[in-house]
């Protein structure tokens, strides 16, 4: 049946009215083109997200409702309103239960669990099988060309309570994961614009329709025309998700998020020729702003699909970065583990030649010909240098495989470095080098370290002066300073010296100073490395100081004060 | 959904002489006091039924404006002042 007095639409709803609101298609269009722009977009371009594809489905059925109520405002049949009208209930219904469904996997990030899809389908089906009786609707005014006063108020309300559900259950998952999060989450910015999104969707859309339907039924107004307003929630909606897109890359669209987000505001600057109703002027400068902005667009789109493209390529080598170094790291370990088996393997054999070596020096097995002693003298002094060489790759492999063991105690450092002093004094002499030591304390001179570590490394600190002194001194002094409780042990020479370069890397391990072979050939490069490593064990460290090649060095052992 | 099974309702004739009126307002403006009234009751009817007997049409359609014998889901309702909330013309029971 025909409306009284009504003129028949183009395309399901075209017309040309009078009493066809102002704001009709201004309402309806771009919310519905936004919707599903960014519906489709988020969709196409991961359909396997579950997130991607509930928010396909809020789109497709918020579009649904708003084309359906286009039609019930524009057409004259009875039998296409009626049908269409009939809908409203079970398509608000889903949106109200997909909104909950979306809230649940963007925070909780996994499905919702099959006790609560089965409550979810218990709390739809209502709408869906009543949806064809009388209890939704049992007429239709064909004078008035509406159907508020064949309403069911029950299956009315049924479903605008479901829109009631969904506002709440939202306003509770989101504000206590906004509570749970940190405060300077990602995540937590993310929940604010998804808040304000689907927030502002349901309230508006829900609280207004159904106000809108309410005051029609009981006549208080002439139409529903309220409810227009109700579909700008949509587009605060579809915004929201456009930020979360462009900023948080919430749906891992990609280039397509500008591309929609130009689109929409093409659209959105087109809908003002729905409502400039002729006027010349409004006509020419929406005319150019629209052309403006996809000419502005373009370039936009163009821009971000390059910076993309370059962060996309960025992305795959910062990922091969990754693997290699993580092969490396798994090289090195190899590495560490093949020295510290053959450095074992090493290092008994090693211990016999030694032995046997000291036994024949000392004449155990009799008297040695002047040519044999020179020859023993050899092997010892290789014997000892490899033992040396030996225990450096062992300690770095300790340190690297983290096995490293500290037996801290209180001892005091003065004491010890005196007395390694004195010891090595002789070899200092040998090589016609002068050595002084000296202690410059406040405090007692305690440390709590370990003690056989402290002293392997003053003796690596000491004889690496004798190594590369040729002429001149050096000197030891202990001193500390009791207001940072920190212990100091200088070792300065007047030997070959560093240049700025050589001092930058001599911790490094297989590092020497470059000048270094002029003097001592013998280095392995692992001395300082293994010092400085077990300083930095025992809560100190170890710095080098030298004023250029050829003016010396000053190397200091700092650790802290047992007080 | 509803396609077919329901009812349509739309305004009927009714002479206020001798029949209590709907009073409904001709007027193109809204304005406080309606200058122009017409009589109407409300019919209402099955919609297939009233398919069958006018096609789309129901304005042109004579027939529409009469309930068939055949027809028990027509009724004609007249205003009643005591429980409608509408302003009626002179109840013609009184």
């Amino acid at each position: 049946m025909i409306c009284y007095g009504s003129e028949t639409p183009s395309f399901f709803f075209f017309i040309q009215a009078d009493w066809i609101p102002d704001l009709l298609y201004y309402a309806h269009l771009p919310a519905i083109a936004l919707s599903l722009l960014v519906g489709i977009f988020v969709f196409s371009n991961n359909p396997s997200n579950l997130l991607n594809r509930i928010l396909f489905f809020i789109a497709l059925s918020f579009s649904l409702i708003a084309v359906f109520n286009l039609i019930t405002w524009t057409n004259n049949r009875s039998d296409i309103m009626i049908f269409v009208w009939s809908l409203f209930g079970p398509l608000q219904a889903l949106v109200s239960i997909l909104c909950i469904y979306f809230i649940y996997v963007f925070i909780h990030k996994k499905d919702i669990p099959g006790r609560m899809k089965v409550i979810f389908t218990l709390l739809l089906l209502p709408t869906f099988l009543l949806a064809p009786t009388n209890l939704n609707l049992s007429g239709f005014d064909i004078d008035w060309c509406n159907a508020f006063d064949f309403e069911g108020a029950l299956y009315n309300a049924y479903y605008s309570l479901l829109g009631l559900v969904a506002i709440i259950w939202n306003t509770w998952m989101l504000l206590s994961k906004y509570y749970k999060t940190r405060a300077d989450s990602v995540f937590k910015k993310q929940i604010v614009y998804m808040g304000i999104g689907v927030q502002a969707f349901l309230v508006l859309f829900f609280t207004i329709f159904y106000l809108a339907d309410f005051l029609a039924t009981i006549h208080f107004v002439e139409d529903s025309r309220l409810e227009l307003y109700g579909f700008f929630g949509m587009t605060i909606f579809m915004v929201m998700m456009g930020v979360l897109i462009v900023r948080f890359k919430t749906f891992n669209v990609g280039a397509h998020a500008a591309e929609a987000l130009v689109l929409t505001l093409v659209l959105l600057i087109a809908a003002q020729f729905t409502y400039t109703n002729g006027e010349l002027t409004t006509l020419v400068l929406t005319s150019i702003t629209l052309v403006l902005t996809a000419l502005a667009g373009i370039f936009l789109i163009r821009s971000v699909r390059k910076e993309i493209e370059q962060r996309s390529e960025l992305e795959k080598l910062t990922a091969q970065l990754a693997n290699a170094n993580e092969r490396l790291k798994e090289l090195d370990k190899l590495k560490s583990e093949f020295v510290s088996i053959a450095s074992h393997q090493l290092r008994s054999p090693l211990t016999a030649i030694r032995g046997y070596a000291s036994l024949l020096a000392d004449g155990s097995y009799g008297k040695m010909p002047p040519k044999a002693e020179e020859a023993i003298e050899r092997i010892s002094e290789s014997s000892k240098n490899m033992a040396y060489s030996i225990e450096d790759y062992l300690n770095v492999s300790r340190i690297e495989s983290g096995n490293m063991k500290y037996n801290n105690a209180d001892f005091n450092l003065k004491d010890e470095a005196e007395k390694i002093s004195d010891d090595l004094r002789p070899q200092a002499l040998k090589k016609g080098l002068s050595m002084m030591f000296r202690s410059d304390l406040k405090s007692t001179g305690v440390v709590c370290a370990d003690i056989g570590k402290v002293i392997q490394i003053i003796q690596n600190l000491i004889n690496n002066s004798i190594k590369y002194t040729p002429t001149g001194s050096i000197k030891v002094l202990v001193r500390d300073d009791v207001v940072k409780k920190r212990i100091f042990v200088d070792i300065e020479d007047t030997g070959i010296g560093m240049n700025q370069q050589s001092l930058d890397t001599v911790f490094g391990k297989f590092e020497r100073a470059h000048n270094a072979n002029s003097v001592n050939i013998h280095g392995t490069g692992l001395g300082l490395f293994v010092a400085q490593k077990m300083a930095i064990g025992m809560g100190g460290e170890i710095t080098a100081h030298s004023e250029g090649e050829g003016k010396g060095s000053r190397f200091t052992l700092e650790l802290p004060l047992a007080m | 959904m509803v396609l077919h099974d329901y009812q349509v309702s739309y305004a009927g004739d009714c002479d206020s002489e001798v029949q209590s009126c709907y009073i409904g307002c001709d007027d193109e403006e809204e304005a406080d006091a309606c200058e122009s009234t017409y009589y109407y009751s409300i019919i209402t009817r099955q919609a297939d039924y009233l398919y069958d007997l006018c096609g789309r049409d129901v304005y042109s359609c004579d027939a529409a404006f009469e309930c068939q014998p055949d027809d028990p889901s027509c009724t004609i309702d007249y205003c009643d002042a005591t429980s409608s909330e509408d302003e009626c013309t002179n109840d013609i029971t009184s």
